[in-house]
């Protein structure tokens, strides 16, 4: 069974109503509505291949949450095609909601009263899980997501990392092939958002799933997706391997030096833009073409007595893709 | 049939977690149920003062106490209250939520409304049999064939007005005022449905209206036959009618299922 998803030219439309604040423009708005178009999403090609991990970027209101909801079957489309493992997902077969998941870090499929361990039992009966290979997923589960202590309590009374842990499992009890994670980490510890990713590794490893992503959080993307694809405005700004992204966007590497000495800015500035200078700290964009050049050049130079040099921050790099984009 | 086996599964399963939902909340449960019972006793005062001069359209006291405790028995056992679940789940889009997996909503909600409603009964049919020795007033028809009538009126009584209401959530999918829709057929439901006044009280025009509304379906009828004080034609005029209610917005409920699901817009987050 196939995995991939193939999007073409997929564009979603919303007409919307609008109204003036206040009771005038309630009144008003009983007898003359007006209507607005919002373009969220506007020809977007894109294919994902089985077993890959894809990171999906934007700002708020990019249009990632729409694509997602498309290619999950919750949205028609304006036009364009989706095909999701072989299915067209707005025809919402039992079949395909079988072999996909889609995890909201802000919303919660579990039932908020009861412990979870109920969700678990329902979603057994909905997707017809086997008794033996229900059992099974849920130790090998709580094995991974330390679940033991936590499934036994009422979903109202677990903390937001415990619940999310639930969460995930809630959604994957079925094994699907396709998973969308949307913001699986929002609101986490650095801890639990290192658990949540490296369970997302596991199990996209030992079920070859295909995994769409979307995160605020850049150590999710280059923890877990060597491709990316970017959205702003409803359009791709940019889709490929993530090094290609920092390599084409950010053509400059990070150099941050400890001084031993206080030296002036004009005499920094000959090895590059200065990006931020305290004494004892220095910070320089060198160019990527020369970096070693510059790198020795600055320790037989400058009173050196600690250097790194690195890539720039994912969130510099993605920013100054929208920057471009608006540009 | 294995498809059936699989349904029946998700039922059983449903309900078991409907159940646990109204354990942690039984005392919310029970204020709800009685404070249901307020509007009929209200009424039933009132009836009863009225008559307490003589009968008033061939009920006399007796009459009404036993009409009134029947539109109480039966009103909680037809209740329905999805609409207002529904625009919830509308209005924050976690319908999605259902809509992800391979099962209805439908069932969902439906599961629910059944526990609540065996929940309901037992206990009222406990109270109805320790209240027999006490009072005639609680006394109806034990006759087998009588009480299979009434079991059928009631069922068909309870599907009509879940389904009516269901579908009238489901204008939730194109309007964001819904509940003024559901307010508004709750009100008629008051006056036509027998909740005021037993139906040979309330004036001509209603009753030639009786066939054309759902409302006399939903609760007049069933307490009628309780009572042993029908006013339609014949029984087999009384099912025929109820059913083709039944099946007549159970067809409106999947038209609106399906269009709404595609104007859908899976508002929020």
């Amino acid at each position: 069974m196939d995995n991939r998803i193939v999007v073409d030219q997929l564009t979603k439309h919303f007409r919307v109503h609008e109204r003036e604040a206040g009771l005038g423009g309630a009144v008003r708005s009983l007898f003359k509505r007006t209507f607005r178009t919002v373009e969220a999403v506007t020809d977007i090609s894109l294919t994902i291949e089985p077993g890959e991990i894809v990171g999906f970027l934007g700002p708020n209101g990019a249009g990632k949450t729409t694509t997602m909801k498309m290619l999950t079957g919750l949205l028609h489309p304006t036009r364009g095609t989706v095909n999701v493992g072989g299915y067209v997902p707005y025809e919402q077969r039992a079949a395909f909601k079988k072999r996909i998941t889609l995890v909201m870090g802000q919303k919660s499929q579990l039932i908020w009263d009861i412990p979870a361990m109920e969700t678990f039992l329902v979603n057994q009966a909905i997707y017809e899980i086997p008794e033996a290979q229900f059992r099974e997923t849920v130790d090998e589960l709580t094995d991974l997501l330390e679940l033991a202590p936590l499934l036994r309590k009422p979903v109202r009374n677990l903390s937001l990392g415990e619940r999310m842990k639930c969460e995930l499992a809630a959604s994957l009890l079925h094994r699907p092939d396709i998973i969308f994670l949307d913001e699986p980490t929002i609101g986490l510890d650095v801890n639990m958002q290192e658990t949540v990713r490296q369970f997302i590794h596991a199990y996209n490893e030992r079920f070859n799933a295909t995994v769409l992503l979307t995160s605020h959080y850049m150590a999710d993307v280059t923890a877990l997706c060597k491709r990316v694809i970017i959205i702003n405005h409803g359009t791709i700004l940019f889709d490929g391997q993530l090094e290609r992204l920092v390599n084409d966007l950010a053509p400059y590497k990070v150099a941050k030096l400890v001084l031993s000495e206080p030296v002036t800015a004009s005499r920094l500035s000959e090895y590059g833009d200065i990006m931020h200078h305290v004494h004892p700290q220095v910070t320089i964009k060198v160019n990527r073409s020369d970096v070693s050049a510059q790198s020795a050049r600055m320790l037989a130079e400058l009173p050196v007595q600690d250097f790194t040099i690195e890539d720039p921050p994912m969130e510099d790099v993605i920013s100054l893709a929208f920057a471009r984009d608006s540009a | 049939m294995s498809r059936l086996r699989s349904l029946l599964r998700v039922y059983s399963r449903l309900m078991k977690v409907h159940w646990a939902i109204l354990l942690e909340y039984r005392g919310d449960t029970l204020f709800y149920m009685l404070g249901s019972f307020i509007y009929p006793l209200v009424t039933l005062a009132v009836w009863t003062a009225i008559s307490a001069g003589g009968a008033v359209g061939g009920y006399d006291q007796r009459d009404f106490i036993t009409y009134f405790l029947a539109v109480l028995f039966v009103g909680r056992l037809v209740a329905s209250w999805d609409a207002w679940e529904i625009e919830q789940h509308l209005r924050e889009g976690t319908l999605s939520n259902y809509l992800l997996r391979p099962s209805s909503y439908f069932h969902w909600r439906f599961s629910e409304n059944i526990v609540y409603k065996l929940f309901y009964g037992t206990l009222m049919l406990i109270a109805w049999a320790v209240a027999w020795p006490f009072t005639d007033v609680v006394h109806i028809s034990l006759d087998p064939i009588d009480l299979l009538t009434v079991l059928l009126a009631i069922l068909l009584a309870a599907l009509i007005r879940y389904m009516l209401f269901y579908a009238i959530a489901l204008f939730g999918f194109w309007t964001t005022r819904m509940l003024a829709l559901v307010t508004l057929f709750e009100a008629l439901s008051q006056f036509f449905s027998g909740r005021i006044a037993p139906y040979s009280l309330l004036p001509d025009w209603v009753q030639t209206l009786q066939a054309y509304t759902p409302f006399y379906w939903i609760l007049g009828f069933p307490v009628d036959l309780l009572t042993g004080k029908t006013h339609v034609p014949s029984l087999a005029y009384g099912f025929t009618v109820q059913l083709a209610w039944a099946v007549g917005l159970t067809a409106l409920y999947l038209v609106l299922w399906k269009r709404g699901l595609k104007t859908y817009s899976a508002v929020g987050g």
